[in-house]
């Protein structure tokens, strides 16, 4: 009995995050997609970097019924995660805070290297081309644990974009 | 780099952080300069030595000024256009037309180079301007010209939003009214007939009939609408024979709202949100298969990014140019120690120590090396003040490029190189032999 208590247990855990604990950086493969209650986010990535912080891209589709709001994230290999907006100042991008951004019901809110982006700041460990980081995404409806990959320094893109899931 | 020092440099302010990169630069030459000049003070007959041979050092010094000029000058401009561009655009938050190239759209409804493109209808507008974190929702309608301006059919608000209050005259209020952009060379109450398209292929007679005037004129945005001559929206439909964006019954009205029933399209709409995050939201909710949003200032900053190499190649180019110099520079003074051989070599044998003959050598040429870099830098002030005026004059975007502190470091590094360089021809010049020097 418990045992079988258990195995549904774990069972139930390996669906709700999707390859690691949270913290942990992996070098295969990542889910590109997770979902809580209607909410996906798809492709999520962000870029090798070295430095103290990183930007994370990714989509939210939104099917819950309701509006919802992307209101940040927290991970365990960065001090915080905060949604920015990235603006142009004579031609150099700058971060501007944001608070939550509304997602209507059937919409998409993208976030990626001309708009929008989560900041992971305070990273506690270099990032190279290939591991995947675990990120809790905020929603105002829950937090959903997502797999980023990590792309190339320079990259513009997931490179699994234009894949539909 | 240690975390610890990581953290204390990204602590700085960019000033500190230019500042001690400019320090850093510059101290191999003055830990050089301590060194060779220590416990000497050869700077009197250095004097004497540029002043012997004046003409022949400032032809080196000329050399060395033209050089650093091109060099700074050529990374001055290109940040200058960089941020020209970037400035004209920085009104225009979010465009939303219809589906197509992103960069054709940026260049027709920013910088008013029109193309051919499919229009936006009164339903698609009407999702746009009903928005309801839209504050402004301004069809641009190009296409039209007088006498090279392009004359573009938008809404009083769009004017305001653009440059502020205007500097002369009133705002538009009904079709035949216009408002003159600052470097358009129309009076005020000049009347105009548009013509139909831009360029030599313009038809000057397609809309006669349609006079218009000019009632206001615009302050200085720094940009190409200076050149444009603004026009109601409803002005630009009704020459071409179409509806003017309202019913019948409101057909004297001027800008927003639009009747989706007799909007007849528009090529762009420039779309402005008070809150800031509602301009990202805007951008994801019009990017559909029927429309396409995009932030001017992050395709152009993408277009930059592209024009990147270029910036490399010309960094290269000026690298290169001082290393020629340089070399060329060293090598001259090789000759020019043979000139003043003879000094030298009398020097030595009044028993002269050879460091201090080594400390007159050196400080020659840094005198040299440092006049030319300093004149130098004034050159390249003056080459960027020309350039930018001529560069602003032919494309009607301000381009303000000045000496920043890319330009010190590159100057510091140069001077610094050469200072070391400098070494060797000082230490040929030690070297030589005293005696047929003497009887030379």
């Amino acid at each position: 009995m418990f045992r079988r208590l258990a195995c549904s247990a774990l069972l139930l855990t390996s669906l709700a995050f999707p390859v690691l604990a949270a913290g942990e950086t992996d070098h295969g493969s990542a889910e590109h997609v997770s979902e809580l209650g209607g909410v996906r986010i798809i492709h999520a990535w962000t870029r090798a970097t070295t430095a103290r912080e990183d930007l994370i891209f990714l989509e939210v589709e939104n099917r819950a019924g309701k509006t919802v709001a992307l209101t940040g994230g927290e991970s365990e290999i960065g001090a915080a995660v905060t949604l920015v907006g990235i603006r142009f100042k004579d031609g150099a991008p700058e971060f501007v805070s944001l608070p939550a951004i509304p997602v209507k019901d059937g919409g998409v809110l993208q976030l990626d290297p001309e708009g929008l982006a989560l900041r992971i700041e305070g990273l506690k460990q270099p990032l190279h081309e290939g591991d995947v980081i675990e990120v809790e995404v905020e929603l105002d409806i829950g937090h959903l644990d997502v797999d980023v990959e990590v792309e190339a320094e320079n990259a513009t893109g997931h490179s699994h974009a234009g894949h539909s899931h | 780099m240690p975390d610890i020092l990581l953290d204390s440099w990204q602590a700085l302010s960019p000033l500190a952080q230019d500042s001690l990169v400019l320090a850093a630069l510059l101290s191999p030459a003055l830990l050089a300069g301590l060194v060779v000049t220590f416990g000497y003070r050869p700077f009197a007959l250095v004097r004497s030595l540029l002043w012997r041979y004046r003409w022949t050092n400032l032809v080196f010094v000329a050399l060395i000024a033209v050089s650093v000029g091109l060099g700074v000058g050529l990374t001055a401009q290109e940040r200058g256009l960089r941020q020209g561009t970037a400035r004209a655009a920085e009104k225009f938050d979010l465009i939303v037309s219809a589906p197509g190239s992103e960069i054709t759209m940026l260049f027709a409804a920013v910088y008013l180079q029109p193309s051919d493109v499919q229009l936006l209808d009164g339903a698609e507008y009407e999702k746009i301007s009903s928005n309801e974190n839209v504050s402004l929702a301004a069809p641009i309608a190009y296409g039209d010209s007088f006498e090279g301006s392009p004359v573009v059919g938008t809404t009083p608000e769009f004017v305001a939003h653009l440059s502020g209050p205007l500097a002369q005259g009133h705002m538009f209020a009904r079709s035949g009214e216009a408002v003159a952009g600052s470097a358009v060379d129309l009076a005020l109450n000049a009347a105009f007939t548009p013509a139909h398209g831009v360029g030599a292929d313009a038809e000057h007679e397609a809309h006669s009939g349609a006079q218009t005037v000019i009632v206001g004129r615009m302050a200085a945005t720094g940009s190409p609408w200076d050149k444009a001559i603004l026009v109601p929206v409803e002005a630009v439909w009704e020459v071409h024979g179409l509806a003017n964006g309202h019913a019948p019954e409101h057909k004297d009205q001027i800008g927003p709202p639009f009747d989706p029933a007799y909007f007849p399209g528009t090529p762009a709409v420039m779309v402005h949100a008070d809150a800031l995050w509602a301009n990202y939201a805007l951008k994801s909710e019009f990017t559909t298969d029927k429309t396409m949003a995009f932030f001017p200032g992050a395709v152009l900053s993408r277009l930059h990014a592209l024009m990147g190499d270029v910036r490399q190649i010309m960094s290269l180019m000026a690298v290169v140019t001082q290393v020629l110099v340089t070399a060329g520079v060293l090598t001259g003074l090789v000759v020019l120690t043979r000139l003043f051989s003879r000094r030298l070599a009398l020097l030595r044998a009044l028993g002269a120590p050879r460091r201090f003959v080594f400390a007159v050598v050196w400080c020659y040429a840094a005198t040299l090396i440092a006049g030319g870099a300093v004149l130098g830098l004034g050159a390249g002030f003056a080459a960027t003040g020309i350039i930018s005026r001529e560069i602003s004059r032919r494309t009607d975007i301000l381009v303000r490029a000045g000496l920043a502190w890319p330009e010190f470091h590159l100057i510091a590094g140069f001077v610094s190189l050469t200072l070391l360089l400098a070494l060797a021809p000082a230490y040929l010049a030690l070297n030589r032999p005293v005696i047929p020097d003497l009887r030379s």
